[in-house]
């Protein structure tokens, strides 16, 4: 997608609020008890983030909805450090690729040897929407500590034919089917204000 | 004025044929049951005339008020008036079951070159018919079939189809699955429907359906075609001597 550059958000006080990627540190340090959550809406650019989580109660959310499509190539990195026990990180990642697109995601969680009871989670799900579209998926974890939970699960498959054709059935056209079963795909992650980058980016496509 | 009519139909999934020269005519106002024993191609028959891109058609023609069916994609069919009653709804996790009604209706009347209802005309019309049909407020909040018994989901099957007014009615094994007060409800709901300008196929394996909408012609369909054609009175002489005579 070419006139939406890529959104990042930062939440403060319970509100995503937009900040700059460029004046975004790529590497964010989380200090003691504290949170770092982010929603990356990657629709050009390929991204990357470093997150550690220095002290003792530290934790950080890291979501982001990727959109591929044409021929472009792009990546998602996100690199998690637990250096403090007790400190726990998410990774929520979906994806919609169409065309002859390639995305890859490299999530890592690295749990240093002495950072106990911590905990790591890494969920990745996406959809392909055309035969030739790409999606390269490679979790990392690189556990030296003995006592923590650590997890990460990826899923990419098309468009239920099922579902898609019960939309139509009702008489509802294929671009608006496609556009209900997406929304509702990253209904978890994507808040409602930015449906409408589904919407503009399902546009140009089918 | 003819609805309906299928000549000379062959269809099936992938290699395997399933329709072998099935021919059918419905017209205006009229109730039809299709009966047959498994894997006669009951539910083949209502997927093609939906337009099930699963299924694909090898010969013969289908029209809808004299337009080519087979020529339109799924949402032209459903706005030009054929609605299908899955036998397995689907679930729609994340679409909410107002939205999705909602999109459908404007759908059609998009496509009929009518206004979109307000918000005030679409909640009178919501209100009216989830009411006859027991389809509580909280069922309408939920996402579509999701969590639905399958009661539940036939009758929201029926709902919708009462909402949405279609011209003809595919009710395939609406009464799989279903208590006998369900069973009731979900006629109900059907008979109120019934006019001199709307049609119905039902699509059953017994008679019990039938006891309570009384069908104007019933068909035997067996190996891929409409072997016997009658009145209710056929549907009773299957219930005793069952389907063996016709294969």
């Amino acid at each position: 997608m070419k006139n939406i550059s890529n959104i990042c958000l930062v939440k403060k006080n319970g509100v995503y609020e937009p900040a700059d990627f460029k004046t975004v540190p790529s590497v964010i340090e989380v200090r003691k008890n504290e949170h770092f959550e982010c929603l990356f809406i990657q629709t050009n650019e390929s991204i990357a983030l470093k997150v550690v989580l220095k002290e003792e109660g530290a934790s950080c959310d890291l979501k982001c909805v990727y959109f591929g499509a044409e021929s472009e190539q792009k990546s998602l990195i996100f690199d998690v450090t637990h250096a403090a026990g007790k400190t726990k990180s998410a990774q929520l990642v979906k994806g919609i690729v169409a065309d002859r697109a390639k995305c890859a995601f490299y999530g890592s969680i690295h749990i240093l040897s002495d950072a106990q009871k911590c905990e790591g989670t890494q969920n990745h799900r996406a959809v392909l929407l055309s035969d030739t579209a790409q999606i390269q998926a490679t979790p990392e974890l690189e556990i030296f500590a003995d006592d923590v939970i650590c997890s990460h699960g990826s899923a990419v498959g098309p468009v239920d034919k099922n579902q898609l054709f019960y939309l139509l059935s009702r008489g509802i056209d294929e671009k608006t089917a496609y556009q209900l079963l997406l929304t509702a795909f990253l209904q978890d992650i994507l808040p409602d204000k930015y449906h409408f980058i589904v919407r503009e980016w399902l546009h140009d496509r089918l | 004025m003819t609805f309906l009519d299928i000549r000379n139909l062959y269809a099936g999934i992938g290699e395997k044929e399933i329709l072998k020269g099935l021919s059918l005519k419905i017209n205006a106002g009229e109730v039809h049951a299709v009966m047959g024993p498994n894997g006669a191609g009951k539910s083949t028959l209502s997927n093609v005339i939906a337009g099930n891109p699963a299924y694909r058609v090898t010969r013969g023609e289908v029209t809808f008020k004299e337009k080519d069916l087979l020529a339109m994609t799924p949402d032209m069919r459903a706005n030009e008036g054929v609605f299908l009653a899955f036998q397995h709804p689907t679930e729609l996790p994340g679409v909410s079951t107002a939205l999705f009604l909602k999109t459908a209706l404007n759908a059609k009347r998009k496509y009929l070159g009518e206004k979109e209802l307000d918000a005030v005309q679409y909640m009178k019309r919501l209100k009216l018919r989830s009411k006859a049909l027991k389809v509580t407020d909280e069922m309408l909040k939920r996402p579509v079939n999701v969590g639905f018994s399958g009661g539940e989901k036939k009758k929201m099957e029926t709902f919708q189809m009462a909402f949405l007014e279609p011209d003809f009615c595919i009710l395939d094994e609406m009464d799989s699955g279903l208590d006998v007060d369900s069973l009731k409800v979900v006629a109900d709901g059907i008979n109120v429907l019934r006019s001199s300008t709307r049609s119905f196929l039902l699509i059953t394996h017994h008679h019990l359906l039938l006891d309570y909408i009384k069908p104007d012609f019933v068909h035997i369909l067996v190996d891929g075609r409409i072997v016997k054609s009658g009145d209710q009175s056929l549907a009773l002489q299957v219930e005793e001597k069952g389907y063996e005579e016709y294969k």
